[in-house]
């Protein structure tokens, strides 16, 4: 056999960045239509479920436990809205690459592509829920204040968070299924430990390092220090949930394209 | 029995004893394993491969036909050129530029988005980007004779309504090299006619074509050179008549084994 001549290259055709964008954000565009339109109410349901339950933890918590003060209900409802938004979208992302197997069978997609669609959509779900939030913070007697310049670095470590363990799970799932069943026990569990229902002061010190080393409590308390207290969160721990954040999304973006053409082996 | 029986002869090398012309594709010894089934955490059954050790090229503007039997790696070896899978021994050249990409229809489809909606989401995960598919819109939607349906839902649309807008889109990606499996036309009886006349007409023309096919006289009919495929690995490759012959010749005789054992137990 001849040399190969110089034009035939080993490398496989890699679709450009741009590309890459455009695709995940029509993905997310037709998930969110996808969504919208499967139901009668829709959009509306993005904001009755955080409803719900905000009522079930107001009554339990604030009228039958007695616990929290008049303060309680709009504490609730920034530490239902912020963890509503982790549980939703790491739960949804972790499943998206092998929820799309029979597609990637198909037809070669950069694999990142699904989770990153997965959170952008639910990103667009949780800016509005967080709008009414906002107005219902106002009704409460919480208004904007200067602290909320804070808020886009805030959403930015939340979103940074949340699309790195995104990531990470997309990445795992195909090859151990069961993590899917494990995350959701995870975040029934997360959801004491990241305190929904309490305040991370409010725990005896001996036990406050297990919650303090939570990125999602240290997160939640930081959106509360804004929103209720009209405090600037105090950057460093932001920062470190920040650093972790993106090691997190460059090890899934590493293990997405490592396993790039292995992911459509997996689903027969 | 005495004759000799050219099915277990090693495959001929007919297509690479020709001083190699430049290709678009090709496979050096190459290879493809499934890992094995998993239930719970054990692993059951061998790793399997779906091809082994195949050598072959695909030419600029030549009709590559693909034949054999259900699961002898057809279709592995179409999304291994694809850049679906990737050679788990052996390695793909391709030449520079030479995107390679399989006819898939209705890629993605939603019932829940529009036509429109479905035909962009459609042309991205096959390749194109924004402007591309708004330059082939309106091409895409007047071959599929959908110009009133186009903002409807697509759960609105008929099967065959579907399908043609599935074949529509897919038809517009136009890579350098087609992979076509098996469809040579879809939809309702007009419109399997006017699909398949259009990829006749493209695979006659100087489109670079593989074509993975059941139907013998397609293959006849529209490929320069056949590849013959039996348990992953090649069994023939040369020119699509030679090929052929020695396939029928084989199918023939395992045919008459086959009922000289009767009613004896299949092997």
């Amino acid at each position: 056999m001849s040399a190969a001549s110089p034009a035939l290259a080993s490398a496989p055709h890699r679709p450009r960045a741009r590309h890459t964008l455009e695709l995940i954000l029509f993905k997310a565009f037709a998930e969110l239509r996808a969504e919208s339109s499967r139901t009668y109410a829709g959009y509306l349901w993005w904001v009755l479920e955080p409803l719900f339950t905000l009522a079930v933890y107001a009554l339990v918590f604030g009228a039958f436990l007695q616990r929290g003060g008049p303060d309680y209900v709009p504490f609730l409802a920034v530490g239902i809205v912020v963890f509503r938004w982790f549980s939703v979208s790491v739960g949804r992302a972790a499943d998206s690459i092998w929820q799309h197997r029979g597609l990637i069978e198909r037809v070669h997609v950069p694999k990142l592509v699904f989770p990153s669609a997965a959170v952008l959509a639910d990103a667009a779900k949780v800016a509005f829920l967080f709008a009414v939030l906002a107005v219902f913070l106002a009704a409460w007697g919480h208004a904007p204040n200067a602290a909320w310049l804070a808020l886009p670095g805030l959403f930015a470590a939340m979103f940074l968070f949340v699309l790195g363990l995104a990531f990470v799970f997309a990445a795992l799932v195909p090859f151990v299924p069961d993590l899917q069943l494990l995350l959701a026990n995870a975040f029934r569990l997360l959801a004491f430990a990241s305190g929904i229902f309490f305040s991370i002061s409010e725990v005896p010190p001996e036990y406050r390092f297990l919650v303090a080393w939570n990125p999602l409590a240290v997160l939640i308390d930081a959106f509360r220090a804004v929103l209720l207290h009209a405090e600037p969160p105090a950057p460093q721990p932001l920062l470190w949930i920040a650093a972790l954040s993106l090691a997190c999304l460059l090890a899934g973006a590493a293990l997405m394209r490592r396993f790039d053409r292995v992911y459509p082996k997996l689903g027969r | 029995m005495p004759e000799i029986d050219l099915c277990e002869a090693p495959w001929d090398r007919v297509g690479l004893d020709a001083p190699e012309p430049e290709a678009l594709l090709r496979l050096r010894g190459v290879g493809v394993c499934y890992p094995p089934a998993r239930r719970r955490l054990r692993r059951v059954g061998e790793p399997w491969w779906a091809l082994r050790d195949l050598c072959c090229e695909v030419r600029p503007g030549e009709a590559l036909g693909v034949i054999g039997r259900n699961g002898t790696g057809k279709s592995t070896l179409l999304k291994l050129m694809a850049g679906i899978l990737a050679p788990d021994e052996g390695r793909i050249e391709r030449a520079a530029g030479a995107r390679a990409s399989l006819l898939s229809l209705k890629v993605g489809f939603a019932p829940h988005l529009s036509g429109r909606e479905n035909v962009i989401l459609s042309g991205l995960l096959l390749g194109l980007s924004r402007r591309e598919i708004r330059e082939r819109m309106d091409a895409i939607v007047d071959f599929a004779e959908l110009r009133e349906w186009i903002d409807q839902p697509l759960s609105a649309y008929s099967a065959g309504m579907a399908a043609r807008l599935g074949f529509s889109t897919a038809f517009q990606i136009d890579p350098e090299v087609l992979l076509i499996d098996e469809v040579l036309g879809v939809g309702d009886a007009a419109f399997v006619a006017k699909s398949s006349a259009v990829l006749r007409e493209k695979m006659r023309s100087n489109k670079t074509v593989v074509l993975v096919s059941h139907n013998l006289a397609a293959v006849r009919e529209l490929c320069d050179r056949a590849l013959w495929l039996e348990g992953g690995v090649a069994r023939a490759l040369g020119k699509t008549q030679a090929v052929l012959a020695e396939y029928d010749e084989c199918m023939q005789r395992e045919a008459r084994r086959g009922r000289a054992a009767e009613p004896g137990a299949k092997r």
